[in-house]
């Protein structure tokens, strides 16, 4: 198996017991994402940074063994968290797996950079992170549902242009299609598709 | 013709005349274009708003507001109803950044009853109804007998793209529209 | 219903994101088409994130305290107000349709996780059509390949590993039937003979050339590196 040696966090953790100090406050890193989101609030952001950034740097001292491209992975990580941290949807999983995937994604695309000397940046494609928001395809009930909306709301300045506008109830997914057509989530993908690609021939394709 | 002067509210969603959808309003700018709708004609909702500042051609949705309410986290939730689609033109922004704009009523197919229609995609309509109780209180009146309404309420749920969907807007299409239905509840045509 | 899978091991390696680039495209392609291990995935990412920003992860390594401490302190104000200079957020991509590819007059979408690859130009022998991914991994292979109706893959063996991801339609080999999503991963224990009635297309990844083990597939060998 041709995977790359490294050091894996989760196993050394894993033999470290585990006490109180060692909690994770959730809650407070959710809260500075959702500052930096919407206010652009360096101060949350500087909270974020100090939580962070030590703990990216020793992880990617292990996987580069390179002092100048374990800060480039900081930074590039960092610096990610401050451009997309109103992608961060806390009702999707916790604040340190958001961190977590792009740190991850940093570094695959850096090590792909050094070792197969690629700069194709593959790992968005392979590990999606930004398509959570709004597009098309999943614009529905649970996640509507689940959101916590309010720590945001209450810190909006009233006319401040925001990311954020509205959401709506009414388009299904094609899980929830699945479900109800008693149809494999495949079987309903491939109908889509081909009920699409009939469309398109019958309307001549004029439209895009 | 007539043109009313009317607030814009972007959102990419596509909703056909007696159309319902419910929507969660907390920017101060649609609050207070909800509040200007109350008092006089409903408001649009335009899915490229973006694009279309620059296009001269844009299709919107008009709708009212039946019912509002407040969620449990204080959020102003507006239940609205489609009454047709406008051709959008001469997209302004006032001093709140809230947009306006003339519009101009536009016939589509979804208007026209047709009373033939196909019971399996009715049915199948029936029971997304039945299994989605915010769906289904949303609509007081539901003509499932009316293949014009079941087909428009079939293309709003369908996961599809908003580019796709747009070609059912025209005004003859909907055969097409019904067929696009068809082979995606029905598979009329084996497929792998 | 997607009946192979990765090992649990794989997808391990697959979060902490030590896999090449062809294996790890393979499955985020198979977890596109199977809930059951996109949600093992999260679950693994979950655990992992936890784990790698645990204080005490960090206090086992720092070895000196305060004085690195304040070093890295000054070192990380200066990091922060570079960053937080920039106004630039990120836009929401929506990705449209990917590419596609086409093999004998049926066209394909290509799944998310290789839309961005580059491909070599088709090559065809018989009833095999083959496509080459440009990932350059050194002895790492990967194509898709389609099979035509009728058409099968000559019986052979690995040297190192090979894996084929069903992405449409099915074949069949000893072991059973193959359905799109299914994830076979083989190794050199393995000799197998796929054959497709109907006609299918395959992600394949693999680290060497194939051994053809039958009769006159002997003198074939050769071609073993045409197809993975």
């Amino acid at each position: 198996m041709p995977s790359v040696q490294s050091k894996l966090p989760s196993h050394q953790a894993a033999v470290t017991p585990s006490n109180m100090t060692n909690k994770i406050d959730h809650p407070q890193l959710c809260q500075w994402l959702k500052l930096i989101a919407v206010n652009r609030d360096k101060q949350a952001f500087t909270a974020v940074f100090k939580f962070f950034a030590p703990k990216i740097k020793r992880i990617a001292q292990s996987k580069f063994n390179n002092e100048a491209q374990a800060a480039e992975v900081v930074q590039d990580t960092m610096s990610n968290v401050w451009r997309k941290s109103h992608l961060f949807d806390d009702s999707k999983g916790a604040a340190t797996t958001w961190v977590y995937t792009i740190m991850r994604n940093v570094t695959f695309d850096m090590l792909r950079k050094v070792k197969a000397n690629k700069e194709d940046n593959l790992s968005d494609d392979i590990w999606p992170l930004a398509e959570s928001m709004n597009t098309e395809e999943e614009t529905f009930t649970d996640h509507i549902q689940n959101r916590n909306l309010k720590g945001v709301i209450e810190t909006l300045p009233e006319n401040q242009q925001q990311v954020v506008k509205g959401f709506y109830f009414l388009e299904m997914s094609q899980e929830q299609l699945a479900e109800h057509l008693n149809l494999p989530l495949g079987t309903v993908k491939s109908r889509l598709r081909l009920a699409l690609g009939k469309l398109k021939i019958k309307l001549g394709d004029h439209h895009d | 013709m007539t043109t009313f002067n009317l607030p814009i509210f972007p959102l990419p969603i596509f909703l056909l005349p007696q159309g319902i959808t419910r929507l969660r309003i907390f920017e101060a700018r649609y609050l207070k274009m909800v509040s200007l709708a109350m008092k006089n004609n409903g408001f649009v909702i335009l899915p490229n708003a973006s694009a279309s500042a620059s296009e001269l051609k844009a299709i919107g949705s008009w709708v009212e507001i039946i019912d509002f309410d407040q969620s449990e986290n204080g959020l102003l939730l507006i239940d609205v109803r489609c009454k047709c689609l406008v051709d959008v033109s001469a997209l302004q922004q006032d001093e709140k950044q809230l947009h306006h704009a003339q519009v101009n009523r536009r016939a589509h197919w979804s208007e026209t009853r047709v009373n033939e229609t196909n019971d399996k995609i009715a049915s199948s309509l029936k029971q997304v109804f039945s299994h989605n109780s915010e769906l289904d209180n949303l609509y007081v009146d539901k003509n499932f007998q009316l293949a014009n309404w079941v087909v428009a309420r079939w293309l709003e749920l369908l996961p599809v793209k908003l580019d796709e969907k747009n070609a059912f807007i025209e005004q003859d299409s909907f055969h097409h529209a019904m067929q696009f239905v068809e082979a995606i509840i029905l598979a009329e045509e084996s497929n792998n | 219903m997607i009946k192979h899978h990765p090992k649990f091991e794989l997808l391990q390696n697959f979060v902490n994101g030590d896999l090449p680039a062809s294996l790890s495209a393979g499955i985020a392609i198979h977890a596109d088409m199977c809930p059951q291990c996109q949600e093992k995935i999260s679950q693994l990412t979950e655990q992992v994130a936890e784990a790698s920003f645990e204080q005490n992860f960090l206090h086992k390594f720092v070895v000196d305290d305060e004085d690195m401490a304040e070093v890295a302190e000054l070192e990380f104000d200066s990091i922060i107000d570079e960053i937080t200079a920039s106004d630039d957020i990120e836009s929401v991509k929506i990705h449209n349709e990917g590419p596609s590819i086409e093999f004998k007059g049926s066209e394909y979408v290509l799944p998310k996780a290789i839309r961005n690859i580059e491909l070599g130009k088709t090559a065809q022998i018989g009833k095999l059509s083959r496509a080459r991914l440009q990932l350059d991994e050194g002895e790492i292979h990967t194509s898709l390949l389609h099979i035509d109706p009728g058409g099968s893959v000559p019986e052979h063996t690995h040297n190192g590993f090979e894996l084929t991801l069903l992405l449409a339609g099915s074949f069949t080999d000893e072991q059973g039937e193959y359905v799109a999503g299914d994830f076979i991963m083989l190794d050199k224990r393995h000799q197998h003979h796929p054959v497709s009635e109907h006609g299918c297309l395959c992600y394949t990844v693999a680290n060497d050339s194939l051994h053809f083990t039958q009769g006159i597939n002997k003198l074939l060998n050769p071609i073993g590196s045409f197809i993975y």
